[in-house]
């Protein structure tokens, strides 16, 4: 163990100042105080603790001489909790590299860059008023436009006149700390996109709003009576009208028709497409006859709705690719490159080499693959490995991109950057992996299909049968049926009911990526199997004291030596132990990588303890005895997969803690419930073998079915091989569960995870714990009866419809007008199921303090 | 005009009492945190007395600042330099907000030595203040944190003693306590660090405002009533200028004839 607090052992962040900013005689840098972290100026090279006033050094030597320096951390901790990006002043210098301009910034002829950066902070269009304003504050912007929904910024600059950290420093100042966007290119091409969609949504809504106000006309014209040349005029209008809407917007669906034909297959837009194409026909036929029924309004209306429909589509299809980009900001964009003379400047993390040295702050993400050079400190690897405790790193030894350092500063040469890196491999096999699964069938299209064959053979066989006795009627009845049967009720049924659902388990806190998913969590099928991660799924994710042997009087003083190490098993009991201090602790020192020793005072009384508190070796290296008792208890929570960890008091030992990763209450229960919906129940974890079974058995999984030391390229591997023989779902939290969550039949992100997890899986849950699942799978299968009860109600109405068509009881007027009541059958029926209800549990589960996420997200 | 003097008094010490934040939010925290017990004490209760005692000896120093200034103004004054107190101290914080500056901007400097017998008592007396019972230990870390040679609230007291009145110096003090009051009272009620982004910018924007202050008095607009009503003359001529009912161009009797 190693006492620490930041203040002590962390020398302060210091960066070299501006040259205007030197004084001539001596080379000054900017650091904080020590003591109240204000900024100010020391001579280069001074180490050791800096105060910006005698005050401040005074209040400093109060508090450590009073024991009170746990202060520090605990400020630290709040602010780098508080806001990631509310740190010392940033000076963007790594926007300025060729680099990034490279990468980021796109050349205009006129000597002009335009560039896109996310920004952190962005809330409302009051917001975008001020963006949107950084024009006047920094002359080289020229425009600058925020997106509000995607936080944003499009800059338009000229690099002559000021750079582009200037402008960046000016957003941060503003409250808006930014950050490189990446792909901006494929965002541009999609936005383009989404443009063309809503002008086509526009010129349809148009359309379809004009020729209803001129069939008001016509209806009324039915009734009262209308001069001839006016309802001659108002059919041309309507026609005019209708065949632009079919011509322009309505394309969209003529396009996915003759793409379907085409790849000889059929979808729902080959008899929408009929249907519109040859009502739009007929229509035309009769406004030029100048006899017979019109429905453009019917077709125009059907036309802008099914936009929307597709739209809104659109949309959630550029949510779940959004989340992709995530992957790529685990390593971090910016890296402190250390320079010849010692100096560090921020790079972007895409410029590093090989070969470079680069300097890891406490609290920073390792940005690339290296050596350590200098320094030494705990890493948190979890996010690759699973492993709950963090890992001590010396001189020599080997770090990974994407792990956290905890403790304090280090310099790591680089051996691996971007995606060579060891996370970078990871993510391309997560990117791989969403690009193998197989394409879900969705259920409408399997049921839907023969419908539509059967249909257009329906309406095909109409034509021919009436087509001697009257090629007007012909047409009218095979428009009818194909209008009345359209199957909007049969194609809104499984999108809606899975829209509705998705909403509402968004309210249950169950994130979900699209509704498909929840076919598949349905039912197991045959050999469907849920795969658990454990560290953070089936476990807390944290160390902690799973269970204490001994007196409480004796972990209370072992609590209050605690409070004096910000080592990671020194937190634990004393979070373990959960109460205020009644003690003080005289003295302490720490063993490095043994133990603690130290002297506790009762606050009311003048009796004092010499507290020890490590491993047995540490213990007798001090001439403790271990009892027995606990001795048996030692070796019986090693065989569990547990640490044990003694505490002597006054040279006795007394007491002993176990140190594990404890599992969660409701993980049992959950194992329980899969069973039931009949999934079978797996462990795959990067953890110690003996750990993973012992978790698994106290969660009632077999010790066969539970593996441990598994590495994340194994985890996909064992995972990919159960998707081809079954369903699999797989449950994890960590970026070494990331490939596995995207290989899965469905991925499920538990709260908490890592970004990487978040945005492979397919359904990320913002409760603890495992019941969120089982919650999940109850609340799939409510689902798929109420799609069953709109599909079945769907094709009871087409089989009526069709039949009255058939037989000549519906014209192709009342078709347009009663074609609708499939669609409000559908989405009445799709409103009125609840699939997901917010349980108590559920909303206790959005507002309890969990794990907190270790990373800033941006979204 | 002694009410533009609080008013800079009081905006200055608001603006600069992040400073005090991140010095004293340490002591803050430790002072009006309950002890768990069965007379447990409230947060509010803590904090009332944390403050309280910052007061009385925020008080008491100005009190004695301005005392001071007093007696420096009428020796001043009896050397023939009016308003010394007021020139002296409008000085003092110019050039005490300079240094900071010059200091924020890369000019190392060293700071005046502390005498180790003040840091070992100020030691001491917060070792045994922690040991006292609840309400007494806030009030007693309050009392003590006048002892913190913070260059920041100094600066203050000499402005107090700038006024040259006893009285007039604790209000003063009273009033930069006032100032001080909702960032430390926040800290005890757990709003920790609410400085944030604006922390950088706060050294450079309080040591202008104590240069404002100072200047302001140096220019003479800021000047306390007490200065006003008793003004000591420099020379017979004055002395008898100031008489009532005297036409002003009569012409000294006892001076006539000499040059002043």
């Amino acid at each position: 163990m190693s006492a620490l607090s930041p203040a002590a052992t962390s020398p302060p962040s210091a960066s070299v100042a501006p040259a205007s900013h030197i004084s001539p005689a001596q080379t000054s840098t900017q650091v904080e105080c020590t003591h109240c972290r204000l900024p100010m100026s020391i001579v280069a090279g001074n180490s050791g603790p800096h105060f910006c006033c005698n005050g401040c050094e005074t209040a400093h030597a109060v508090i450590t001489s009073c024991g009170l320096d746990g202060y520090y951390a605990l400020r630290d901790r709040l602010e780098a909790s508080a806001a990631s990006a509310d740190h010392a002043p940033r000076r963007y210098s790594e926007f300025d590299d060729p680099t990034f301009r490279k990468l980021y910034c796109r050349e205009a002829p006129d000597g002009l860059v335009q560039t896109e950066l996310l920004l952190e902070g962005v809330h409302c269009v009051a917001c975008v008023w001020l963006v949107e304003r950084l024009p006047r504050v920094n002359s080289a912007v020229l425009e600058s436009t925020l997106d509000l929904r995607r936080c944003s910024v499009r800059l338009t600059f000229d690099p002559r006149v000021g750079p582009l950290s200037r402008i960046a420093a000016d957003l941060d100042a503003l409250g808006y700390p930014p950050h490189p966007a990446r792909r901006a290119a494929q965002r541009d091409a999609r936005r383009a996109e989404d443009r063309q969609m809503l002008v086509k949504l526009a010129v349809a809504g148009a359309c379809a709003g004009n020729i209803m106000l001129l069939f008001f006309a016509l209806y009324a014209g039915m009734f009262e009576g209308i001069e001839g040349g006016f309802q001659q005029l108002f059919r041309w209008a309507a026609m005019i009208l209708n065949t632009i809407c079919l011509a322009w917007p309505g394309l969209v669906f003529a396009r996915s028709a003759l793409g379907a034909l085409r790849a000889r297959t059929i979808n729902l837009d080959v008899p929408i497409a009929m249907g519109l194409y040859l009502g739009g026909a007929w229509g035309i036929w009769k406004t030029i006859t100048g006899e017979g029924d019109l429905y453009f309004d019917s077709i125009s209306a059907l036309i802008f709705f099914l936009l929307i429909g597709r739209y809104v589509q659109q949309r959630q299809q550029r949510f779940a690719s959004d989340a992709l980009e995530l992957l790529f900001n685990l390593a971090g964009s910016t890296a402190h490159r250390v320079g010849a003379d010692g100096a560090c400047v921020d790079v972007p993390t895409e410029s590093l080499h090989v070969g470079e040295t680069v300097e890891v702050r406490a609290g920073e993400t390792i940005p690339a693959d290296g050596v350590v050079l200098l320094g030494n400190s705990k890493v948190d690897c979890s996010i690759l490995t699973g492993e709950s405790r963090p890992l001590t790193v010396n001189i020599g030894d080997s770090v990974a991109a994407g792990s956290v350092n905890l403790q304090s500063v280090l310099r790591v040469t680089v051996v691996a950057t971007g995606e060579s890196t060891r996370i970078g491999k990871l993510l391309r096999m997560v990117e791989d992996a969403q690009a193998r699964r197989a394409p879900i069938v969705r259920l409408a299209d399997r049921w839907g299909a023969w419908l539509l064959y059967g249909l257009l053979l329906l309406a095909a066989a109409t034509l021919i049968f009436w087509w001697p006795i009257s090629p007007t009627l012909a047409f009218d009845r095979a428009a009818a049926l194909l209008i009345a049967t359209c199957p909007c009720g049969l194609g809104l049924a499984t999108p809606l009911a899975m829209t509705v659902a998705v909403g509402l388990a968004a309210r249950c806190g169950i994130l979900i990526k699209g509704g498909e998913i929840l076919e598949l969590l349905a039912r197991p099928g045959e050999r469907g199997t849920i795969v658990l991660d454990k560290t953070g799924t089936m476990t807390e994710g944290v160390l902690s004291v799973a269970r204490w042997t001994g007196p409480a009087s004796v972990l209370e003083l072992a609590g209050a030596l605690c409070r004096t190490s910000s080592h990671p098993v020194s937190k634990a009991v004393v979070r373990h132990l959960n109460v205020a201090p009644r003690m003080k602790v005289a003295h302490s020192h720490e063993h490095r990588g043994m133990g603690l020793e130290g002297t506790v005072i009762e606050e009311t009384s003048p009796h004092e303890w010499r507290v020890l508190l490590g491993h047995a070796e540490f213990l007798g290296t001090q001439n403790v005895a271990i009892p027995p008792d606990l001795a048996f208890e030692a070796d019986r929570c090693a065989a569990n997969g547990l640490s044990p960890l003694f505490v002597a008091v006054d040279g006795v030992c007394a007491g002993l803690a176990e140190m594990g990763d404890r599992i969660r209450p409701d993980t049992a229960a959950a194992v329980r419930r899969f069973r039931a919906f009949g999934w079978s129940v797996r462990v795959l974890s990067g953890d110690r073998e003996e750990v993973v079974r012992h978790v698994a058995s106290e969660a009632g999984i077999s010790p066969q079915d539970a593996l441990g030391g598994i590495c994340p390229e194994a985890k996909l591997n064992i995972v990919r091989e159960l998707t081809s023989k079954g369903r699999t779902v797989m449950i994890g939290d960590g970026v070494n569960d990331a490939a596995a969550l995207a290989a899965a039949s469905v991925g499920v992100a538990v709260r908490g995870g890592a970004e990487a997890s978040l945005a492979a899986a397919d359904v990320s849950l913002t409760s603890d714990g495992l019941l969120p699942v089982v919650e999940l799978l109850e609340g799939a299968r409510r689902l798929m009866w109420t799609i069953y009860l709109t599909i079945t109600t769907s094709l009871l109405y087409n089989l009526v419809a069709a039949s009255l068509a058939l037989l000549g009881y519906i014209s192709p007027l009342l078709a347009a007008i009663i074609m609708p009541a499939s669609s409000l059958t559908a989405v009445a029926i799709c409103m009125k199921s609840r699939p997901f209800r917010p349980s108590p549990r559920a909303m206790r589960g959005q507002t309890s303090p969990g794990r907190p996420n270790t990373r800033g997200a941006l979204v | 005009m002694i009410f533009v003097l609080f008013s800079a008094v009081l905006t200055a010490s608001l603006l600069g009492s992040a400073h005090c934040a991140g010095m004293c939010g340490a002591f803050a925290a430790f002072a009006v945190t309950p002890k768990p017990g069965p007379n447990i004490a409230s947060k509010a209760a803590l904090n009332v007395a944390y403050n309280g005692g910052r007061l009385i000896t925020y008080s008491a120093l100005g009190l004695a600042a301005g005392s001071f200034g007093a007696l420096f103004d009428f020796g001043g004054a009896i050397l023939g330099i009016q308003r010394a107190a007021v020139l002296g101290a409008a000085v003092f914080m110019i050039g005490f907000a300079l240094l900071a500056i010059l200091r924020q901007f890369g000019f190392a400097t060293k700071h005046l030595p502390i005498p180790s017998a003040l840091t070992s008592f100020v030691r001491a007396a917060h070792a045994r203040a922690f040991d006292l019972s609840p309400i007494r230990r806030a009030l007693a870390v309050g009392m003590l944190t006048t002892l913190l040679p913070c260059g920041w609230l100094y600066a203050f007291v000499i402005t107090s003693a700038g006024t040259a009145n006893p009285f007039l110096g604790a209000a003063t003090m009273a009033v930069f306590w006032l100032g001080t009051l909702p960032v430390m009272a926040a800290i005890g009620f757990g709003v920790q660090f609410l400085t944030g982004r604006l922390r950088r910018h706060l050294p450079l924007a309080t040591n202008l405002l104590i240069i404002g202050v100072g200047m302001w008095m140096l220019a003479g607009r800021i000047v306390a009533p007490a200065q006003q009503a008793r003004l000591i003359p420099t020379s017979m001529q004055q002395a008898v200028d100031s008489l009532p009912g005297k036409p002003a161009d009569t012409p000294c009797p006892l001076c006539e004839g000499h040059t002043p």
